[in-house]
């Protein structure tokens, strides 16, 4: 903003503003007046800005056009009755939201990865896990290693199983990819009955997946529209 | 500085209780008061008023949260903010352009004290309506600082309490309001004082 004063006055419009509400301390009033005295641009500028002032002060107050009193039911919250008869449960579903049935489809879906990570296994697998081996498997390489030390900490239950039966007492234990419990039955069943199985049980998982991931869309989607209707109620 | 008046203070206590009828006691105190507030912040008086009424609501709302000192500070506060949140609503919806010339509906109500004659009463009207058209020019900041302190005369310490803010920002604010409507008054040649040559 151009400041007329700022070069060549000592004071600016902020000074010779306050200046007119009084708001300058006695001292720097009386500098002010005394360069006021020899500086007509700055006289001329104060006399300006005191019409605009007086002005201001002069634009009349309007009478309020009606009574703004407020009504008791403008002033009542909206009271949430409690869900009652054989729609209590939807009311109470719905309360949630789309945005809680997104939390939940979410959730449900990332249940369902984990799960088919954990019991499928193999494909599933992140990267940097190897794939476990069949008791067999794992056998024959413990065999082709020697008596190296199994660095897993313990033998999982269905293995130990395995080797209490007493084929080879004191043979080595698998060194790799020792099954955890929930892969022991599909280690111990025959590979042709446990691939189809897995197969199955995967695409049950994929259903589950696939419903949650579409209910979480469909959920976003209702979030969405929601709040473009509220905000067109609100410009209403 | 507008000291709390004790009526207020003993409304204000009822209707933190609730008391829809003291509350409504304070509405009619300082209902012209928030009403000007909003039509000269918005230039429009259906605006105006659908502001007044949000403000008033949106106090009643609040109001167990008022601490003092002063409860027209603090309505005021709120009027404004209201005004200030209507202001947005109707610049992303242009119905009605804010700055448009000032209709004579609008013009009516600055119809300044007839006892001043018909040529002074016309002179005034005149100026009036420059001076409302240059305060909707203003940026909202400065409009209020400016129509708080010069229009409804609140102390500079009472504007700063209204707007949240410090002495020094209300006084710069106003300075910065008042030296841009002088400007805008001159390029219309409604502020050039007789025998002088304006400064631009």
């Amino acid at each position: 903003m151009r400041n007329p004063f700022a070069r060549r006055h000592p004071f600016g419009e902020e000074e010779l503003s306050s200046y007119l509400d009084g708001q300058l301390s006695p001292a720097e009033s009386a500098r002010l007046e005394e360069h006021l005295a020899s500086c007509e641009p700055c006289g001329r500028y104060l006399e300006e800005l005191r019409a605009v002032v007086e002005g201001l002060r002069r634009l009349p107050s309007a009478p309020a056009p009606r009574y703004f009193a407020l009504r008791p039911e403008q002033v009542e919250a909206p009271t949430r009755r409690a869900p009652v008869g054989p729609d209590a449960w939807a009311q109470r579903v719905s309360a949630f939201g789309p945005a809680g049935v997104a939390a939940a489809a979410l959730l449900l879906f990332f249940v369902l990865v984990g799960v088919d990570l954990g019991t499928l296994g193999g494909k599933g697998a992140p990267e940097g896990v190897a794939p476990a081996p069949s008791v067999e498997e794992a056998y024959e390489a413990g065999q082709a290693l020697g008596a190296a030390p199994a660095p897993t900490p313990a033998p999982a239950p269905a293995e130990r199983a395995a080797t209490d039966e007493g084929e080879k007492v004191g043979t080595p234990e698998p060194t790799v990819g020792a099954p955890t419990p929930a892969e022991a039955p599909a280690a111990m069943a025959p590979p042709g009955a446990a691939e189809e199985g897995g197969h199955a049980g995967r695409w049950v998982l994929r259903g589950f997946q696939g419903a949650a991931g579409a209910a979480f869309l469909a959920a976003m989607a209702a979030l969405v529209w929601q709040r473009r209707r509220r905000r067109g109620a609100d410009h209403r | 500085m507008h000291a709390a008046a004790p009526e207020d203070s003993r409304l204000v206590a009822l209707a933190q209780e609730g008391d829809l009828a003291a509350f409504n006691a304070l509405v009619e105190t300082y209902q012209r008061q928030v009403y000007n507030l909003c039509w000269r912040m918005l230039g429009l008086r259906e605006a105006a008023e659908d502001a007044t009424q949000e403000a008033f609501l949106s106090a009643y709302r609040n109001i167990r949260r008022f601490r003092g000192p002063s409860f027209r500070a603090w309505l005021l506060r709120i009027a404004a903010n209201a005004a200030t949140d209507e202001l947005r609503r109707r610049r992303r919806r242009p119905q009605v352009s804010l700055e448009a010339p000032l209709s004579s509906s609008e013009t009516a109500l600055d119809l300044p004290d007839p006892s001043a004659g018909p040529e002074e009463c016309a002179l005034r009207l005149e100026q009036a309506r420059h001076i409302r058209a240059a305060l909707l020019t203003l940026p909202p900041d400065q409009r209020l600082s400016v129509i708080l302190a010069d229009v409804q005369g609140l102390s500079y310490e009472e504007v700063g309490q209204v707007m949240g803010s410090s002495l020094g920002t209300v006084k710069s604010r106003i300075s910065r309001g008042r030296a841009r409507l002088r400007r805008y008054l001159l390029e219309r040649g409604e502020l050039s004082l007789p025998g002088q040559r304006p400064i631009q």
